[in-house]
């Protein structure tokens, strides 16, 4: 008689339980904890990384932002912003080019015979006809383009009026078409989290060059000679 | 070859059973190593997580302390957006501009003097200009036009030439400034 080893039933049990239910238990548990624990725990990881990372970016640009802001001298703003103004008005600047012109005709002893007004996409179109002789035609003309509000000559018509030989008395009338420029205001001045617009080189470049144009107010012009408010008004109500 | 000759007293099953619960004892423990490896993992990210959000609160509180600061330079803040908005369109202008001024100049004096000059039409844009002379012999008149062929001009062309009753001579020409 062969004698048979047997095992228990609580042997085979544990056994069992070690070999087939632990590890399936175990792998259970690493599932879990990847997908319900790992994984969300990541995605809200990278999620509050990108947001802080923005948030950060943020901060560089605001800090910047008031540091600029804070360095800014009100006075030397206010100043600058008023040349730039006279410069550039935000709206039509017809007053101050009736002074202006008004006091450079005056100054160059230039009579003026007539003026136009014109609506334009840029600005202010100004049609002057003036007479006199030439060198203070010429003055007029350089002194016009070295006014504020800036202006530009667009079209020259000469014709001669005397039959002098002397070309310094020789008398011309002459048809200016002028343009002034204006720029409204804008209607947002950027986010709070935008940059701040830097002065480029070419804006400091101007702000030199400006600073050397005259500027012509009603104050300062006196008595107008010339008179085209109320047409110009009709343009450009107020 | 002695140590396989050793003679094996256990059954062939039981030998097998205990190499099944060798191999997974060892698969059991690699389990419970990498459960725990993913559970300090998951502990860790979590960790990582709650870190940022604080910092995020931080970085907030940070915002909203400038946001505070730049308001309170909303007006310097305007009139620098106004000044650079203004200076950029200036600066535009003031580099587009062409003097047309010196093209009047040039037209004025490069021709002999002794000519009369009756109209000149000048635009800014563009290299022509249009220029009437009236001279009292051919000689003059001739002296215009070799004026017109050489620096600082080129002749374009000649729009009219007349003589009147009394003999004087009237020109008109288009040149274009070199």
């Amino acid at each position: 008689m062969t004698q048979k080893f047997t095992h228990s039933s609580g042997y085979h049990e544990s056994a069992k339980f070690q070999t087939i239910y632990l590890p399936a238990l175990i792998g259970a548990m690493v599932f879990l904890v990847i997908f319900a624990g790992f994984i969300p725990g990541f995605n809200s990881w990278r999620e509050n990384s990108m947001i802080l990372k923005q948030r950060q970016e943020i901060n560089s640009i605001l800090s910047a932002k008031v540091s600029m802001l804070g360095s800014l001298d009100s006075t030397e703003l206010q100043s600058k912003l008023d040349l730039a103004v006279k410069a550039i008005p935000i709206k039509s600047p017809y007053r101050q080019t009736l002074a202006a012109m008004s006091v450079l005709a005056d100054r160059n002893k230039i009579s003026v015979e007539d003026l136009e007004f014109n609506k334009q996409a840029v600005g202010l179109g100004i049609k002057i006809s003036v007479a006199g002789i030439y060198p203070d035609i010429y003055s007029f003309l350089q002194a016009i383009e070295n006014t504020l509000p800036l202006a530009s000559v667009d079209a020259i018509s000469l014709n001669s009026r005397s039959d002098a030989s002397d070309f310094a008395e020789k008398t011309y009338s002459a048809a200016l078409n002028l343009s002034f420029y204006f720029l409204p205001s804008p209607k947002t001045f950027g986010k709070l989290t935008e940059k701040l617009p830097s002065i480029s080189a070419v804006g400091e470049k101007s702000l030199r060059e400006l600073q050397g144009f005259e500027f012509f107010d009603l104050k300062s012009a006196g008595a107008l000679t010339l008179d085209g408010s109320n047409r110009a008004l009709k343009l450009f109500p107020d | 070859m002695a140590i396989k000759n050793i003679i094996n007293l256990l059954p062939e099953s039981a030998v097998e059973g205990s190499r099944r619960l060798a191999i997974f004892k060892t698969l059991q423990a690699v389990l419970i190593a990498v459960a725990l490896v993913s559970l300090v993992l998951t502990i860790g990210i979590w960790a990582l997580s709650l870190v940022t959000g604080r910092e995020i609160a931080a970085a907030n509180l940070l915002s909203s302390d400038f946001e505070n600061q730049i308001a309170a330079y909303s007006k310097k803040e305007q009139q620098f957006y106004l000044l650079t908005h203004q200076l950029d369109k200036a600066g535009e202008l003031l580099n587009s501009r062409i003097q047309i001024e010196k093209k009047l100049n040039t037209a004025m004096t490069a021709f002999p003097s002794d000519a009369t000059l009756l109209s000149a039409q000048i635009d800014a844009e563009g290299k022509n200009i249009a220029v009437k002379f009236s001279a009292d012999n051919f000689e003059k008149m001739v002296k215009i036009i070799s004026a017109a062929k050489t620096k600082p001009f080129s002749l374009v062309k000649v729009n009219d030439f007349a003589r009147d009753a009394t003999g004087k001579y009237s020109i008109d020409l288009t040149v274009e400034l070199l």
